[in-house]
């Protein structure tokens, strides 16, 4: 350890300490020091506030601290929904193949880099996704390990220093007479925004354009990309999935160089000729795009591809902070409550309780100071509705938080952030001193309004601390155990003060309707569900990403009118909603509206938000599995029904998947999932079976089918095997590429997996010219 | 102060102040089993077998941990409120790594208790008298084949020891056979590196004779693992299995590895028995000296010492306390092995 490393040590434990400082200061640590050193803990140890069994519990606890060194590499690898079905189970164990990490070990021998799974990047459009340091790579399957571990070690040579993650420096402050609009979110961003943004701006300067480059709200059409629009006059066009390359053909094809016209005239006419006047693939107009496809509604993600998500004056002009004002003014916290109430918000952390209810309870409680609360602690696999609302769009949160303080009476609020969010972190810091400094926000005396100061917690991940009370007893320095409840945290929440926590969406639709009145959000929807809610789209579905519908659409319109269908030529098998906590709908019940009840009935919940779509290739056994696992890892461990009857649940998954399930245990998954849902702690051990549930429910033929020893969508590996067929070249790809030797034959001939030897990893699939290798 | 009324089966009671659906059940006289649960003691709610079913919301509450709500109706009784405790019990000894009785007594005709008699013929325990006389004559001791060191260096000679035992102390206090209708958590067979642990921990210390000629009776006793447990007669988990007719010790294809406690030490602490109650954890806790800890997560989830600190070290002044509240035979005191 190096002096330098003992100083900010001293320094990070000036600033913090024990007690509710706790988790923050291992934070800060870690991302000083890479992990938490022996020396770093016994100097925390040394003082008064902090006990070892405080700290051994704490550190115990959360994934994100680790006390063993890492390697100078820290790689990622998704393990989100969209991520596993598309196979990143085999990324990751070719990873490791290819580091030779040994077994139990996670940083490889030479200490280069450290490899860990993680629950869910939320770029689930470009699944399986890996993110190494800052950078993301998309699209990652088994074959393409080798070329990203040496291809990133490449790009750390050269790196210029793009990795900051949030580069917000897209805004160029000359003013001009055309508009290009790009979105630098973390999903944009791993598909080359960044990149393409440097290449824009380079451009720009160099064929001295009179054109602005603005960084604007995410619009959610990740399957585009990174995402371009262009603006000039009135006119707009928009360009999708655009790489660095085609930045100037782009730029020339819409606006006239300036001033050295005939050097670079003559150079961009040469391009033009080459690359514009055909439509052939990597031409400029095949990146064109067609408006977006009808049926979004935006209330949460309002001014998606327009406003500029840090640029407060762009907020105010576009009405910004005016329910703020009318709270605090005219309209006053009754009349806000009561727009609230009379939209009939619901909260849209997943369990849909009555916003309006929860205000006032929280409001009536005897206590003071109040607190709000925004869980920002998005960690279910396979969604980033959160994530994007507070890239995009961290004002309109703000705001909601900000209105809700004003209405129960609140002075402090939080923001429990997943810690794997470094951009919306990033932002979402910004964004508060830009309040902060205009008065918006702030603590008394600052401003002109009602004092409210705002702090960001920065979580240290655990899926369980997105459930209200684990998440409080988190923010109070513990271990992440859900409270028993009552009291709610509305009577005694944070250190035992009335305490109203909402979802980021929640907090994101509240200035509309405040300001609006309530009338037009409550016609939307259905009785018992109005307004809108954001979906992640993912899976098995052409035109992914993030989509905000009015509720009351049914499933099949989003997946096939937004989402473009089932690519291929498969036909839509299922729709899992709300993810780990949500059931499979399957395609007989996609007409089923998003409506709270109506997909309880279903067998699924509205949870937060995830969509992910499944065609006749995908194994609904083995997705019940992924979800059971991941209840089964994300346990707190403190009841018992939760703690030990995930770990059953599991072994009953795992035994059907490979091929030693029985019926006597299809009747024990319903016994055990109803003990489960009804005696567990919390949510998360109350919907923990739900996966199971509703896939035995509406696919008990699939179940059956595994007993038997067949897997009918051939994803299981115990249940499959691979073999070539006849028509293979003798190209030799697959045998160079497997992992483990198993497949074997003379160039220009047939060749052969030996099934011993094979581990199922499918990348000798992924490696045929011809589709020559098969699973049966 | 605030008085809540609601319903236990359909009997009118009154909570006053911040009592729980418990506290106010035990004030009437209603029973309500519990495990993590103990007097004085924050409540833990994470056994689950207090569960106390809402008529209205037909969701199970635990009862130690819930205070009751005006006008609620809660069924204490019923079928559903006893199978969900059974289930929750299951779930319990299924991740319980133990035996109650050791393989030599199940496989005794008698059912004499062997592990107690020998832990008196070692100098352990108090001497006992045998009924062994009739019993182990003709016997063709099937103890011996059940015993688990018969796996590692040769089966005790309980046959031989029995009937030394049965002579030695005429007069002291006869030692009861072990009953076989209460309830008998079994560990079946050793997986790797258990039985290593069990010859480790119960090799006393001092030079043993490895030939059995050499060996006096006493030392040939000291041989015994000791495969009982130690809380056979007070554990509460077990108590509670006989209550409520469980009969099967493990629903899961896994268990927590079993565990023997160090030979020499004052305090056994076998964390595969450990139910993660936290119990020790609030009494050391409350202490106000080093305190126990829980440790990870999920099914991994461990109760320990912080940092790998001795145990005894932490529990110090409260290990008897801490001995007497286990619910189990995790934390208990080596009162038998001197």
């Amino acid at each position: 350890m190096t002096e330098l490393d003992r100083r900010e040590i001293e320094r990070i434990l000036a600033a913090g300490g024990g007690g509710r400082a706790l988790i923050p200061t291992l934070v800060a640590l870690q991302e000083r020091l890479g992990h938490l050193p022996r020396e770093a803990l016994h100097r925390l140890l040394e003082r008064d506030d902090v006990s070892a069994a405080q700290l051994a519990s704490v550190l115990s606890f959360y994934p994100r601290f680790r006390t063993r060194p890492a390697g100078r590499h820290r790689v990622q690898v998704c393990l989100g929904t969209a991520c596993h079905v598309r196979g990143a189970a085999d990324t990751l164990a070719e990873i490791r193949h290819q580091l030779a990490i040994a077994e139990g070990e996670d940083t490889d021998p030479q200490g280069l880099f450290t490899v860990e799974p993680v629950a869910c990047l939320g770029c689930c459009m470009l699944a399986p996704v890996v993110r190494i340091d800052h950078h993301t790579y998309a699209r990652v399957d088994a074959a393409a390990v080798p070329d990203l571990l040496s291809g990133h070690l490449g790009r750390v040579a050269r790196d210029d220093g793009e990795s900051t993650p949030t580069g917000e420096r897209a805004s160029s402050e000359r003013a001009g007479t055309g508009e290009l609009r790009l979105c630098r979110c973390t999903s944009c961003a791993s598909a080359g925004a960044d990149a393409l943004a440097r290449a824009l701006q380079h451009e720009i300067a160099a064929l001295d354009l009179p054109v602005r480059l603005r960084s604007v709200a995410c619009t959610g059409r990740s399957w585009d990309a990174p995402l371009v629009e262009i603006r000039q006059d009135a006119e707009r066009w928009r360009y999708g999935r655009v790489d660095p390359e085609i930045a100037r053909p782009l730029l020339l094809e819409h606006f006239q160089p300036a001033g050295m016209a005939g050097r670079v005239g003559a150079r961009a006419s040469r391009l033009l000729e080459r690359l514009l006047d055909s439509d052939e693939e990597g031409g400029v107009a095949s990146h064109r795009l067609e408006p977006d496809a009808p049926g979004q509604v935006r209330r949460s993600t309002l001014h998606a591809g327009e406003a500029d998500p840090l640029d407060l004056d762009d907020y105010l002009a576009r009405g910004g902070f005016e329910a703020l004002r009318a709270t605090q003014g005219a309209l006053g916290p009754e009349g806000a409550l009561a727009r609230i109430a009379t939209a009939g918000l619901r909260g849209r952390g997943g369990a849909g309780y009555d916003a309006a209810r929860k205000w006032r309870e929280t409001k009536a409680s005897a206590g003071a100071p109040k607190v709000v609360v925004c869980n920002a602690d998005e960690g279910e696999p396979g969604a980033f509705m959160d994530r994007m609302i507070l890239e995009s769009f961290p004002f309109r949160v703000l705001e909601g938080m900000a209105i809700a303080a004003a209405v129960i009476g609140a002075s402090r609020g939080y923001l429990y952030v997943r810690g794997a969010y470094r951009q919306a972190i990033e932002r979402l810091r910004r964004a508060l001193a830009a309040c902060t400094a205009r008065g918006l926000l702030g603590a008394e005396g600052e401003g002109v309004l009602r004092p409210f100061s705002v702090e960001i917690f920065e979580s240290a991940g655990g899926y369980v601390c997105g459930e209200e009370t684990a998440l409080l007893e988190a923010m109070e320095g513990r271990r992440g155990t859900p409270r028993i409840r009552p009291p709610y945290p509305s009577e005694r929440g944070l250190e035992g003060l009335p305490t109203l926590v909402n979802n980021v969406e929640t907090f994101a639709l509240v200035p509309g309707i405040v300001a609006e009145g309530p009338e037009t959000f409550a016609a939307l929807g259905t009785p018992g569900s109005s307004g809108t809610k954001t979906f992640a789209l993912a899976g098995r579905v052409a035109r992914g990403g993030l989509v905000e519908v009015a509720m009351g659409t049914t499933l099949r319109q989003i997946v096939e009118d937004i989402g473009g269908g089932v690519p291929g030529a498969r036909a839509l098998k299922a729709i899992h909603v709300g993810g780990p906590s949500g059931g499979c709908v399957p395609a007989a019940l996609a007409d089923t509206p998003l409506d709270y009840e109506a997909l309880q009935s279903a067998g699924a919940i509205m949870g937060t938000g995830g969509l992910i779509v499944l065609d006749e290739g995908d194994c609904v056994v083995d997705l019940a599995r992924y979800y059971t696992a991941f209840a089964r890892r994300e346990s707190c461990g403190r009841c018992s029904a939760c703690r030990i009857g995930t770990a059953r649940l599991l072994e009953i998954m795992d035994d059907i998947c490979e091929g030693r399930g029985t019926e006597v245990r299809l009747a024990r998954i319903e016994e055990l999932g109803q003990h489960l849902a009804t005696t567990s702690r919390c949510g998360l051990g109350r919907t923990a079976p739900n996966a199971a549930l509703s896939t035995l429910r509406h696919f008990r033929d699939e179940y059956l089918a595994h007993i038997e020893g067949r897997c009918p969508a051939g994803r299981c590996k115990a249940l499959v095997r691979y073999r070539v067929a006849e028509h293979c070249i003798g190209c030799t790809r697959c045998a160079q590429r497997c992992p483990s030797g198993a497949v074997n034959g003379e160039p220009h001939q047939r060749h052969h997996v030996d099934d011993g030897a094979c581990t199922r990893c499918d990348v000798c699939r992924q490696a045929c010219p011809v589709g020559a290798v098969e699973v049966e | 102060m605030r008085t809540v009324r609601f319903t236990i089966d359909a009997q009118a009671v009154v909570a006053s102040g911040s009592e729980t659906i418990l506290e106010v059940a035990r004030r009437e006289g209603i029973a309500i089993p519990t495990l993590c649960h103990l007097e004085g003691l924050e409540p833990a709610g994470a056994c689950l077998v207090c569960l106390v079913r809402d008529l209205d919301s037909g969701r199970m509450i635990p009862a130690c941990a819930t205070p009751p709500m005006e006008g609620q109706a809660l069924d204490c009784s019923g079928p559903e409120v006893q199978a969900a405790r059974r289930r929750s019990l299951e779930l319990l000894l299924g991740d319980h790594a133990g035996d109650c009785e050791a393989p030599c007594v199940r496989a005794c005709p008698a059912r004499l208790d062997v592990p107690r008699a020998l832990r008196a013929l070692a100098g352990e325990a108090p001497p006992t008298r045998v009924p062994a006389a009739q019993a182990c004559r003709d016997c063709e001791a099937p103890c011996e084949k059940a015993c688990r060191r018969g796996l590692h260096d040769g089966a005790l000679t309980i046959r031989r020891l029995m009937l030394h035992a049965t002579s030695e102390h005429p007069d002291a206090e006869l030692l009861p056979p072990v009953t076989r209708d209460r309830f008998d958590s079994r560990l079946g067979p050793l997986r790797l590196g258990e039985l290593e642990a069990f010859i480790a921990g119960a090799s006393p210390p001092g030079p043993t004779t490895r030939t059995e000629v050499g060996r006096s009776k006493a030392d040939e006793a000291r041989r015994c693992l000791c495969c009982d447990c130690r809380a056979k007669d007070t554990c509460q988990l077990r108590k509670l299995a006989d209550e409520l007719h469980v009969h099967v010790s493990s629903t899961g294809k896994t268990r927590p590895t079993a565990t023997h406690p160090d030979a020499g030490a004052r305090l056994a602490f076998e964390p595969g028995k450990c139910i993660r109650c936290g119990r020790c954890v609030q009494i050391t806790r409350a202490s106000g000296g080093p305190a126990l800890c829980f440790l990870g997560r999920s099914l991994e989830s461990t109760v320990g010492a912080p940092f790998d600190q001795p145990l005894e070290t932490i529990l110090g002044p409260v290990a008897e306390a801490c001995a007497e509240a286990c619910p189990t035979g995790a934390i208990s005191l080596r009162g038998f092995r001197g």
